[in-house]
Formats: C-alpha cells, structure tokens, sequence
C-alpha cells in the first residue's frame, strides 16, 4: 500500500488516494504509517515544484489532498493528536508590519508544514509586539519574517530590534525572504539568514533545529 | 484604454543597474520605446533600491522629461514622503500610484492630493488587509471614492485598482475581480478601473498567456488603464485587437494604423 499512496499523492490524484486511504484503514493498516506516506508524497511534490514540473495550484492541491487524507485518518487515531509526535519543531512565520503580502509567506508557511515542522502563522501585517509575544508563547527557536515591499525592510529591522529590547534574541534564530532580499539587506536588519524560496526556508530551519 | 508603460522599476535587473550606474542613455532609450510602443503615461518606480528611493526618482524623473517632455509621468511608490519629495520636479499633471484604504497610507496622501492636482490609483486594501471577496472589493472602492471626493478630487482622476489576486492560489481569483470591475464601474460613475494584470498569472507557466487572456475579459468588464509593458507586442496585439472588438476604436482606426507601423504584426518575426 506504501508506494501506491506516495504514487497517487505524486501524481495528484485525489479520488483514488482517498479511496485508497478508506480501504487500508478498513483493512487495519496503521494509521500513523498512512499520513506518513501521505506526506511523503507530499514532499515529492514540493520537489517537482522545486524542479520546475508542477507548479503553484499543484502544490496547493496536494495540500488539499492530505487535508482529506487527514479527516479519514483521524477517526482511527487513538486520543490526543498521534500527529504531534512526529513535528520536528516550532517556527514562526508572518509578513512584517505594514506589508500585506502573503503568496511568499503561505508558501514557506505550506512548505515547512509539509516537512514536518510546526508552524504559527502570525498572518500579514503583523506588529513587532505580535511576534515578541509569540517567541514567548510557544517557544519557537526560529522566526521567520517575510516581506515583498521595501518598506519592510525598516519594520523587519524593528522587529528583530523588540525580538533584541525582550532579551529573545540569543534564544532564536531568525531568517528572512521576500521580493529583494540579499545579503545586504539581511545586515541591514541583523537577520540570521535570508532565503530565496520556501525550500531554503526548509534548509535553514533544519540547519537551525534539525529535522 | 489608457497604457502606464511598467518597464522603468528597479526590481528588473537591467533597471537597477542603469539606475545604480547612472547610464542616462539607457533609461531615456527605455522611456522613448515605451512612448513609441503607446504608452500614455511612463510609470517610474524606484522602490527597491533601498534608502535611495528619492535620490534615484528625482534623477529619472529629470532626465525622463529631458528626453520625452511631453510625456506624462506616473510616480510609483507606497510612500507618501517619497511622493512628496519628488512630487515639485514633475512638470505635467502626474499619476501618482498609490493609495490603499489603509489609514496611515491614505492619511499620508491627503496633504499630496491637496496640493498638487494629479491622476491617483487607489489600490482597493484597507486595514483589514487584501480583501477576500467582491463585496469587500466594492466596499473599500465606495469608501475610497468618497474620501477621495471629499477632499475635492473629481471621479474622473480616480483610478481604482481592484487588487488582482493570483489564480494559482485560488482558481476563483480572476471571476472575483471581473465581478468587481463590473460593479465599480456600473456604481461609481466617471471613475476608471486600472490594474498590473500579471499578478493574475502569479505562479503559473507561461505567464503572458494568462495576462493577455485575462486582459480581454478585464476590457470587457470595464477595465478602462492598465499598467503594462508596451513593448510585449502580443499584449499590445490583444489589447489593440480587443479595443476593436469592443467598439473602443472608431472605424478600426487605431488597429489599421498600428498594423501599418508593424504594431500588431503576429508572424514570427
């Protein structure tokens, strides 16, 4: 069953992997073992994606697919979120004060999710108080600032300046992307690393906290 | 269909380095070809070259009208200090781009709008963000617009920019702001409709088919500007084609010529 449902999710054919997804859990295949091949058809996808084959629609679909792979499996886990065990660890992601952009940061968002980490999506336009509140919530040992206009480049500099005045900045790694990010802007706003695509977002939190 | 010509921007590469180098000749070439390609305005945005955002418009806006004097400039850039700084240089009656419904942004524009008479593209975002459906599209336009006429603008020099989301996250993104275009239009008299159609195609292989199609269904909604690039002949091509089709171009005028200076020609070249 292993292949065939990497196979279906690859190749994006939601009925089948659906049907498919019902009759192994009718036939007592573990659950847990489900979502997993679900998800690495799922990180096969983003691969296409990265090399060009399938494009934007084809991962949000692949998402969608997992999402109804989710609601069949979830009945057949015990109590409590078997889910969780398998999250690699917290991040943090959200478009900077005074910028509204979210393509660029729904994908990093999407693409960390789908590679195992959890992920605390503060939304667009987001104050640097929001993100200070987070750090201290849920723990996170990476942020993530996203921004596509160059005003944000100043409010990714403030954020990571009230990240700094909390005393949170030693605790956390923080990386940045968005339209005309480069080294020079990363200095600019004392960021830890910049990407230039959602897999690099990937990259560097597993250079950061493993996974 | 009023044409703001997109191709002086820092975020394409060759720009930025003629901007950087100061290489006067390749800007001025730039604007003369748009000019000759039929753009009405030349959109001059100088945003992501950071920190030296108004250094770098006034110096193209300057040697822009030195070139091209009769040419009508549109000054992009989300900041109201920027505008203002450079605001003083432009000789004729600018576009400025932009406005959102944001507060801080529209309170920022007020005393620019009250001083300087000037075209304004007003993006359809407040502070709720990007908006979600067409209501909220027609909502932030009817707020905008009364605002906007509040302070003494006529509807005429108010272009509205539905936001064009793109359809590679959400395949109803392109019904949603046909819809809008049409409602803005038909409820808000006189006021003009512009948008970047490549956002449309946002994600997507080959882009431009994306833009010249959804660019056919936009003029049939009512979309009136668009802020483009006049040198892609197959845009130009649609656009010119669809005016037709529209009855936008009495007796084919503006067709016929533009197939006589090789304008709309579709063979390979």
């Amino acid at each position: 069953m292993s292949k065939e449902l990497v196979n279906l999710m690859v190749d994006l054919k939601e009925q089948e992997a659906l049907d498919l997804t019902t009759k192994s859990l009718e036939q007592g295949v573990d659950p847990v073992d489900i979502l997993a091949y679900a998800r690495k058809g799922v990180g096969l996808v983003g691969e296409k994606f990265a090399n060009g084959v399938y494009f934007i629609p084809d991962l949000v679909f692949a998402g969608e697919i997992l999402k109804g792979i989710n609601k069949l499996v979830e009945p057949y886990l015990g109590s409590g979120k078997e889910d969780d065990r398998k999250r690699l660890g917290k991040v943090i992601i959200g478009t900077v004060d005074g910028d509204i952009h979210d393509i660029g940061k729904d994908m990093v968002v999407f693409t960390l999710d789908m590679n195992g980490y959890e992920v605390f999506d503060l939304g667009i336009n987001v104050p640097k108080e929001k993100f200070v509140e987070a750090i201290k919530e849920t723990g996170s040992k990476v942020v993530g600032l996203s921004g596509f206009l160059t005003l944000a480049f100043d409010a990714m500099k403030e954020t990571i300046g009230a990240i700094q005045e909390a005393e949170l900045r030693d605790s956390v790694k923080i990386m940045i992307g968005g339209g005309q990010i480069d080294e020079q802007i990363m200095t600019y706003t004392g960021a830890d690393a910049y990407g230039l695509d959602a897999m690099e977002a990937v990259q560097l939190t597993k250079g950061w906290i493993g996974g | 269909m009023l044409i703001v010509g997109e191709r002086i921007n820092t975020s394409r590469k060759r720009i930025n380095e003629a901007i950087a180098n100061r290489d006067m000749a390749y800007i001025q070439a730039e604007v003369r070809s748009q000019l000759d390609s039929g753009a009405d305005l030349i959109d001059v945005n100088a945003g992501s070259r950071h920190r030296s955002e108004v250094d770098d418009l006034l110096w193209l806006i300057e040697i822009i009208q030195e070139t091209a004097p009769h040419a009508r400039l549109c000054i992009d850039s989300p900041s109201p200090e920027s505008l203002k700084a450079v605001l003083g240089k432009v000789k004729h009656r600018p576009m400025l781009n932009s406005t959102t419904g944001e507060t801080a942004r529209f309170e920022g524009m007020v005393p620019i709008i009250q001083r300087r008479d000037c075209d304004l593209v007003a993006l359809c975002i407040d502070d709720r963000g990007i908006p979600k459906n067409e209501n909220q599209v027609l909502e932030n336009a009817a707020r905008l617009i009364s605002d906007l006429e509040a302070l003494g603008m006529k509807r005429e020099s108010i272009y509205i920019d539905p936001v064009i989301q793109s359809v590679s996250t959400n395949t109803k993104a392109g019904l949603m702001t046909l819809a809008a275009i049409e409602r803005v239009r038909r409820e808000f008299e006189g006021v003009n409709v512009i948008c970047g159609l490549s956002n449309i195609s946002f994600g997507l292989p080959e882009r431009t088919l994306l833009n010249r199609a959804f660019l056919t269904l936009a003029m049939k909604s009512g979309l009136n500007s668009a802020i483009v690039d006049p040198l892609d002949k197959k845009l130009m091509g649609t656009l010119r084609a669809t005016a037709v089709l529209l009855d936008q171009d009495r007796w084919c005028q503006a067709y016929t010529a533009a197939f006589r200076e090789g304008k709309v020609n579709q063979r390979p070249e």
